[in-house]
């Protein structure tokens, strides 16, 4: 079952990409792989919103853009986390696991 | 995050667009490449592969759309796509840009024109100076007016307060000088050694004066002559070397001063020469008379006229400068008391060509304050031609927000095409001003120089002023023509905000008019209440300066004698007199007055400070005055015999209100002098303002006062039977014959000389008028198209009236009326305005009296009738309408 794409918040949007760059680098069609494969299937990033987020990312700075070579020999714009973008990541985590383990307070209390 | 990051990216998303979206492309098309593969992958065939990604995806151009608007400088794309589509849309309709242009350039332009005329007046430095940033003015103030320092002051403020580096003075005195043979009296100023230097002038020929020739009195006859006095005489290099007399003595030119420069006193009184202050008494002789003041050393109130300018020494501020300035000041109180009572000491800028203290700046703030009214105006208009085409643009802009433009957008970009033709006018309207000053500079002879290219601060103000004025006149139009629901309004609402405008337009004008209006009644009934200068066609003047060739008072008294006794030997003479100054030009104002034997200087006496004046005999019947109480001046009242006064009817009601002045004592100056009887009584025209209140006067016998009170000459006044100007020739050469060296200016008749002083008034009332002209124009072009656009509004409902049997006259009277409303709220509001107008002017006119009324009314009957005209022709045009036609169209 998938979610919905337009539930992913964009927010959220933001955190998972920053989160897949932290482990390596790599270019949109990957990172839009990546998620839907560390999900198991459930988020399946929305093409529409992956690129305006990328940009909008880069924008500020939190990821950083070059060119490169796909493994299938194709030219492709890989995205790599910026130091700025570690330390963005780490608060957004932060900020993540406060807000969910709030809301889940709140469901399991009574 | 750095900022070299940030402006990288801007930079590239604003000047490498093609390179992005290049990219922005290839990394779509390699995302679109992968999502096929796999699908190929899955098992999908090849179109059925691609076709799958492609879904997926979604549209490849709301994408790029996405991500373009994510890249944050899109505003700034879609700001140049509005300009590029104004730009379309203008070109599509020329007239209407024309006008609009047209208008703002005059709006704009008048205001430019002012503040090119204000920049050079007040904020540029004189030409010719070096490193002006760093020259100090020292002042001395008295109850907010500029005073001259004495001799003694500067040497004080140079080698006593510690605080200047270099320090010069300069003085103005008028010189009697023989040049090429002519005899004339020009302008100079006596300055210290190192003015010129100090002033970092270099000199076109020749070379300035240096500290030690000047040091010693007497020693130094050289010359530097102005630039303009240079070309009057050929311009050429070997004028160094010329000889030139002054005041009788040989002198030497040595140099000629940089181009423009007059002194630092440039507009009110601009130097022709410079003369070393060691050489003063050989120059104006006047200055050797013992009785005179002694130009180094007195400190006498109304004798401190030097101008001191300087720079400071490195390191030293004006305020760190002041207080010693000032303690110096305060000593020199001690000293001298009351002439150093009440002032204080002020270090300027040397900026502009006029002191703030000027009567000239409040004529530049009034004129400010009228090239804005025309801005408001013009801007009012450009408002209207916005809204009616705006309208006309309804369904444009319907489809536009169909589509899904957001009312913000449509908005901006009615904007920018506002402020592109704001900045289209403003260009327009700063090539125009600037023509406007030249053209202004040519007919008016002020000694300023406002350079043809123009200044970059008035170019900035008056981008500014477009800009604004482009908001302004676009924001208003702009946001109704963005509601969408324009057709819910009925026809006459429609057109309401314009009304509004026209009817704003209509009142401002109405109030220049009425301003300009009184102005000109005010100088036309001061000169026809003139009964008392009846002769002004039969009496000739002319001026002499007996001080210049160092006569001293016994001769000058007796030349004067011998002059008017020949003078009036000649056959059609009827009568002759002199006056220290010319008639209408009443000066020299003192603060010294006593009555009957008590003082009345005081503060609060300032504005009516008496101007006095020295005349000879017979001198109020030379001039044709008839209502003379008491007796005119005559031949006995000399040095011995009692001294004698004739006052005007304001000093009677400033100083004996009430009461018959005839026989009451009166003294002007020092305590040492006698007091004088007064023995006639004249009316007040004579004196003083012909715009404002007259003041008092108080007329002397020249044979018998001490006070000096003609620094340019004495005026010889000759009543004649014909045209006088016939006598000039025989008067002169009775001069000449007397004394050759003796120069003589000035020859004009007596109504040239009266209407000489009115003519500044004049020249402000006929401006005024043209401007009131010129924004009435504009209100009536906006009327005209407001009609003609009402009218094809309301067509249907035209069409209508005519197919029902209205005749097209009930039409138009239809309009009339509205155009009548329009005006008569104008004209009401106009009115309320001139009255508060009036009310801030009532302090330089006499009050509001009947002509005024008259005037008011007036100019209301002439600005309603051609509002009706102008209704009239556009309705005219428009009432061409088939009624079938009519009902028919939407």
């Amino acid at each position: 079952m998938t979610l919905p794409p337009t539930d992913v918040l964009q927010g959220t949007l933001d955190l998972l990409v920053l989160r897949t760059l932290s482990l390596q680098p790599m270019h949109g069609w990957g990172i839009s792989q990546r998620i839907q494969q560390l999900s198991r299937g459930v988020l399946q990033v929305n093409q529409g919103s992956l690129y305006p987020a990328l940009h909008r990312l880069e924008d500020k700075g939190w990821i950083g853009s070059d060119w490169g070579v796909s493994e299938n020999n194709r030219r492709a714009k890989y995205y790599r986390l910026t130091p700025l973008g570690k330390r963005k990541l780490a608060k957004e985590l932060e900020n993540w696991e406060r807000y969910t383990g709030a809301v889940r307070l709140v469901l399991q209390g009574g | 995050m750095n900022i070299g990051h940030v402006v990288a990216r801007r930079f590239r998303a604003l000047f490498r667009k093609d390179e992005l979206e290049q990219e922005l492309d290839d990394e779509l098309r390699f995302h679109l490449a992968m999502q096929t593969d796999e699908n190929l992958r899955r098992g999908m065939s090849p179109e059925e592969a691609r076709r799958q990604a492609m879904l997926l995806f979604g549209g490849i151009e709301s994408h790029k759309e996405a991500a373009r608007d994510a890249r944050r400088v899109r505003w700034l794309e879609d700001v140049w796509a509005d300009v590029r589509y104004a730009i379309r849309g203008l070109r599509r309709s020329p007239g209407f840009t024309l006008v609009v242009v047209a208008t703002l350039m005059l709006g704009i332009g008048a205001n430019s024109a002012l503040l090119s005329l204000a920049n050079a007046l007040l904020w540029t430095t004189p030409p010719g100076i070096g490193e002006a940033e760093s020259l100090w003015r020292v002042n001395h103030v008295e109850a907010g007016r500029e005073l001259g320092l004495s001799y003694r002051d500067y040497v004080a403020f140079r080698d006593q307060a510690g605080v200047f580096d270099e320090l010069a003075a300069s003085n103005s005195d008028p010189v009697a000088v023989a040049f090429m043979g002519e005899p004339q009296t020009l302008r100079s100023e006596l300055v210290t050694g190192n003015y010129f230097t100090v002033l970092r002038m270099k000199p076109v020929h020749g070379r300035v004066f240096t500290p030690a020739e000047t040091r010693e009195l007497g020693t130094s006859p050289v010359v530097v002559l102005s630039h303009g006095l240079w070309r009057r005489y050929g311009a050429s290099s070997d004028i160094i070397g010329q000889p030139i007399h002054l005041g009788g003595m040989r002198f030497t030119v040595i140099g000629v001063a940089a181009e423009g420069f007059r002194g630092l006193n440039g507009i009110e009184s601009p130097a022709d020469l410079w003369i070393p202050v060691s050489m003063y008494r050989e120059a104006i002789p006047t200055y050797q008379d013992s009785t005179a003041h002694n130009l180094l050393t007195d400190v006498e109130y109304g004798h401190r006229s030097f101008s001191v300018v300087g720079r400071l020494k490195p390191g030293i501020t004006s305020d760190d400068a002041l207080p010693s300035l000032e303690l110096l000041t305060r000593r020199a109180a001690a000293v001298t008391s009351e002439a150093y009572a009440r002032v204080t000491t002020e270090l300027t800028r040397l900026r502009g060509m006029v002191s703030s203290a000027d009567g000239d700046v409040g004529a530049l703030y009034f004129g400010g304050a009228v090239t804005l009214i025309i801005l408001l105006i013009a801007c009012a208009n450009v408002a209207n031609l916005l809204l009616a085409r705006a309208s006309g643009r309804g369904g444009e802009i319907a489809i536009r927000r169909a589509i899904g433009a957001s009312r913000g957008r449509i908005v901006r970009q009615l904007l920018v095409e506002s402020l592109f033709l704001a900045l289209l006018g403003g260009a327009a309207g700063a090539l125009a001003g600037n023509w406007i000053v030249q053209l202004f500079i040519a007919v008016v002879p002020v000694p300023i120089v406002v350079p043809i290219a123009l200044d970059p601060l008035v170019l900035m103000t008056t981008m500014l002023v477009s800009i604004a004025s482009g908001v302004i006149f676009g924001l208003s139009p702009a946001l109704r023509a963005s509601r969408a629901d324009l057709n819910t309004r009925g026809a006459s609402a429609r057109t309401k905000p314009q009304g509004l405008l026209i009817g704003a337009q209509l009142a401002l004008s109405f109030v220049l008019l009425v301003i300009a209006g009184v102005i000109l009644m005010t100088l036309r009934s001061a000169i026809a209440s003139d009964v008392v200068y009846s002769a002004r066609d039969e009496v000739l003047t002319l001026a002499i300066d007996l001080n210049q060739l160092g006569y001293s008072r016994d001769r000058q008294d007796g030349f004067k004698r011998e002059l008017l006794t020949r003078a009036s030997a000649l056959p059609g003479v009827e009568a002759a007199s002199f006056a220290s100054t010319a008639p209408g030009h009443e000066g020299f104002c003192s603060f010294r007055v006593a009555i009957d034997g008590s003082d009345l200087t005081s503060p609060g006496f300032r504005d009516d400070c008496p101007v006095n004046q020295s005349v000879g005999p017979r001198y109020f019947t030379t001039l044709g005055v008839t209502k003379l109480r008491g007796r005119d001046f005559i031949e006995t009242d000399r040095e011995n015999a009692p001294q004698v006064a004739i006052v005007n009817e304001a000093a009677v009601s400033r100083f004996w209100p009430g009461l018959d002045p005839i026989g009451r004592q009166i003294r002007v100056g020092p305590d040492t002098l006698p007091f004088a009887t007064v023995v006639g009584v004249v009316p007040d025209a004579l004196a003083g303002n012909p715009r404002g209140r007259t003041r008092p006067a108080v007329y002397w016998a020249g044979a018998q006062t001490a006070w000096d009170f003609a620094p340019e000459g004495t005026i010889v006044l000759l009543r004649t039977r014909g045209d006088p100007i016939r006598f000039a020739a025989p008067l002169r050469s009775i001069i000449r014959d007397m004394d050759p060296d003796l120069p003589v200016s000035r020859v004009r008749t007596l109504r040239e000389v009266v209407e000489g002083s009115r003519s500044e008034g004049d020249l402000a009332g006929k401006l005024l008028l043209s401007f009131g002209a010129l924004a009435l124009a504009l209100s009536l072009v906006g009327l005209y198209g407001l009609v003609a656009f009402s009218i094809r509004q309301r067509t249907r409902e035209v069409g209508i009236r005519i197919a029902l049997g209205a005749s097209r006259r009930n039409v138009l009277s239809l309009f009339c009326r509205d155009t009548l409303r329009v005006a008569g709220t104008g004209v009401v509001a106009g009115t309320l305005l001139a009255l508060a107008a009036a009310v801030m002017l009532a302090r330089a006119t006499k009050g509001i009296g009947l002509s005024d009324v008259l005037t008011l009314i007036g100019v209301a009957g002439v600005l309603l009738a051609a509002a009706l005209a102008a209704t009239l022709a556009a309705g005219r045009r428009a009432l061409v309408i088939d009624p079938l036609v009519a009902t028919r169209s939407e």
